[in-house]
C-alpha cells in the first residue's frame, strides 16, 4: 500500500484501487495522481486503476480534468467506487464503469444544485434526493458488548502498554513508544502521540478519540493507517477516527 | 545523612558521566562531601573525565565481592578539592558482577558518610540501570534535544515513575540556541511536551566540555565555560530544592494544563 500526501494506492482483489480522501482539496489530489504517475511510470505503464471517490461530488468539469490526467500518463481508469449520487451520475453519463454494489449503479438521480463541498467535515448529507435515504449515524461511543471500560489516570510513557478487552479512557497523553490495545474504543483526555488499535478483536465500529489526534499508528480493527507526513505544530483539535467504507477516517469532533 | 541521587538517560552520549563530574565538583565546590560511583561496569569513563585514572587500585567489582576489605580502600580522593571521591567502575568485568541489592547496601554505608552520593548510571534499561537506580533517593533524568535521546528518555522516566520514589527531574544538555531561534532543534518546550517533568537546568553546548574533558578537569572549574557555569547554578538547585527554575520561555507544563490554558483564553 502507498500512500502520498493522503492518497493511498492499494492493491484489492479487483485490482490496483486509488482512494482519494474527501479532505483534500481536489486541485492537491490531481496534482499529487500527476506527479505520482511521472514519477513512477514505468509501474503505471498501461495499468488500469479503479477509483474510490468515496463521498466526494464529481461535476462534469472534474471528471474531464480526470480523464485526461489519466490518459496523458497512459494509465485507463477501470472503474468508479463511490457513493456519491452526482458522481455515480457523471461517471455513467461519461462511460465510466462504475463499480460496487447493483443497486448503486442503477440509481436515478435528479441533479438539482451542486452540493457545497465542505473540505473540513464530513460528507454532507446531499440536497438532492436519491432512492437510498442516508442512513443514521451510529452512535459514536461504541461501546463494546461486555460493557467494562478502564480509566487511566496517568500518561503513558515510550515502552509502557495498555492492552485490555473493553473500552479504554486515558486521562493524559499517550507518548510516542507507548501503546494502547483496546478490543472496544479509546479516548484520551490528552494528546495520542503513539500507538492506537482500536476493536483489536475485529470490533469495526470501534472507535479513537483525542484532544490531539497525532498517533505514530492507528489501527481500529484490521485497518491500519498512520499520520500524514510533516503535520507540522499539535493543533488543540479534538477528532475522532473511525472506519468508513473500509478505511480509517478522521473528523473534527464537537 | 546524605542523598543518594542517580544520574541517567537511556541514551547513550547525552552527557551523563560530564553532568556527574560536573555536579559533584560542583558540589565539592560548595563545601559538601561527595562520593561518585561509576557503575559502569566494563566501559568505564569517570575516572577519565576527572583525571583520575591513573590512581585507581580497586573498584566497585572489588567492593562488593569483598576483594578489599571496604569501599574506603576503592575511594580515590580528589586532590584538587575539600572532599570529593570516586568508587571506580570496573573495566574488565561486566555489569552481572554487581547486583542491585549489592548497591543498595553499599549505598547505604556510604550515607553516613556522605552528604551527596552521585551514581553515573550506564546507558540502557537492562542490569547496569537496575543497579545504578538501586540505591537511590532521586534520580536526574539527562537528555539532549533531539528525538531519539527525548524518547529514551521517556522511557527511563517511565520505568522511574513505575516505582514512586524518584522524583526525576531534568537536565536538557548541549542546547544550541541558534538552532532553537531557528527552528532547527527542538526547544526545551518540545521536549517538555513529551517528558513533562520537573526542569533542573539547561546547558548549552560548549567546545570547553571537550577540551575539559580530554584534560580531566571539569569544567565546572572554568569560570569561563557557559556549560561549566550552567552546572554552577544546577548545583545551587540541587542544595536548595525550593530554588524553582523559571527558564525565559512561555512557561512548560503538560499538555493537559496548556489546553485547559487554552479553554480558558476562549472563554475569556
Amino acid at each position: 500500500m502507498l500512500q502520498e500526501a493522503g492518497i493511498t494506492i492499494k492493491g484489492t482483489r479487483d485490482g490496483l484501487t486509488v482512494l482519494v480522501p474527501s479532505e483534500i482539496p481536489l486541485a492537491d489530489v490531481f496534482s499529487t495522481l500527476r506527479e505520482k504517475f511521472q514519477k513512477e511510470s514505468a509501474f503505471f505503464q498501461d495499468a488500469s486503476l479503479i477509483l474510490d471517490l468515496g463521498p466526494r461530488p464529481f461535476q462534469e468539469e472534474e471528471f474531464q480534468s480526470l480523464q485526461e490526467l489519466f490518459q496523458n500518463a497512459g494509465i485507463s481508469i477501470k472503474g468508479i467506487l463511490s457513493d456519491n449520487p452526482i458522481t455515480k451520475l457523471m461517471a455513467k453519463e461519461r462511460g465510466i464503469p462504475l463499480l460496487g454494489s447493483p443497486s448503486i449503479m442503477h440509481s436515478r438521480v435528479r441533479v438539482d444544485h451542486p452540493i457545497k463541498r465542505d473540505r473540513l467535515s464530513l460528507p454532507q448529507k446531499p440536497a438532492v434526493s436519491s432512492q437510498a435515504p442516508k442512513e443514521m449515524p451510529k452512535p459514536v461511543a461504541a461501546m463494546s458488548k461486555g460493557g467494562q471500560a478502564l480509566f487511566v489516570r496517568k500518561t503513558l510513557r515510550a515502552g509502557q502498554k495498555i492492552h485490555f478487552a473493553g473500552d479504554v479512557a486515558i486521562l493524559g497523553d499517550v507518548n510516542p513508544g507507548a501503546e494502547v490495545v483496546a478490543g472496544g474504543s479509546i479516548m484520551v483526555f490528552g494528546a495520542l502521540r503513539g500507538m492506537a488499535h482500536a476493536g483489536a478483536e475485529g470490533l469495526r465500529e470501534a472507535v479513537v478519540a483525542a484532544i490531539v489526534l497525532a498517533p505514530t499508528q492507528l489501527r481500529i480493527a484490521d485497518c491500519i493507517a498512520r499520520a500524514p507526513e510533516g503535520r507540522g505544530e499539535t493543533k488543540v483539535l479534538p477528532e475522532i477516527a473511525k472506519i468508513q467504507d473500509g478505511v480509517i477516517v478522521i473528523e473534527k469532533h464537537m | 545523612m546524605g542523598k543518594v541521587l542517580v544520574i541517567t538517560s537511556g541514551k547513550g552520549g547525552v552527557g551523563k558521566t560530564t553532568a556527574t563530574a560536573n555536579l559533584g565538583a560542583g558540589l565539592a565546590m560548595a563545601g559538601n562531601k561527595v562520593v561518585l560511583i561509576d557503575t559502569d561496569i566494563g566501559l568505564r569513563n569517570l575516572d577519565l573525565v576527572l583525571g583520575l585514572e591513573n590512581r585507581i587500585v580497586f573498584d566497585l567489582v572489588d567492593v562488593v565481592q569483598g576483594k578489599c576489605r571496604s569501599y574506603k580502600q576503592a575511594m580515590i580522593k580528589d586532590k584538587r578539592f575539600e572532599s570529593l571521591f570516586l568508587i571506580p567502575a570496573s573495566q574488565s568485568k561486566d555489569k552481572e558482577d554487581v547486583n542491585p541489592e549489592q548497591m543498595r547496601q553499599l549505598c547505604n554505608q556510604l550515607k553516613e558518610e556522605f552528604d551527596y552520593i552521585l551514581i553515573d548510571c550506564p546507558a540502557g534499561i537492562e542490569h547496569g540501570f537496575k543497579n545504578a537506580v538501586a540505591g537511590a533517593h532521586e534520580a536526574i533524568v539527562v537528555t539532549t534535544p533531539e528525538v531519539s535521546a527525548v524518547r529514551d528518555a521517556d522511557r527511563i522516566i517511565g520505568l522511574l515513575e513505575a516505582s514512586e520514589k524518584y522524583n526525576p527531574r531534568l537536565i536538557l544538555n548541549r542546547v544550541r540556541k541558534e538552532m532553537v531561534r531557528k527552528g532547527q532543534m527542538m526547544a526545551i518546550e518540545d521536549v517538555q511536551e513529551i517528558l513533562n517533568i520537573a526542569l533542573l537546568g539547561i546547558v548549552p553546548e560548549d567546545e570547553a566540555i571537550v577540551v575539559s574533558s580530554n584534560k580531566g578537569e571539569p569544567a565546572v572549574m572554568d569560570p569561563g565555560s557557559k556549560a561549566g557555569q550552567a552546572y554552577r547554578q544546577i548545583v545551587e538547585r540541587i542544595q536548595n530544592p525550593s530554588l524553582v527554575y523559571t527558564p525565559d520561555l512561555n512557561g512548560n507544563g503538560s499538555f493537559l494544563t496548556k489546553l485547559f490554558k487554552f479553554f480558558a483564553k476562549a472563554e475569556a
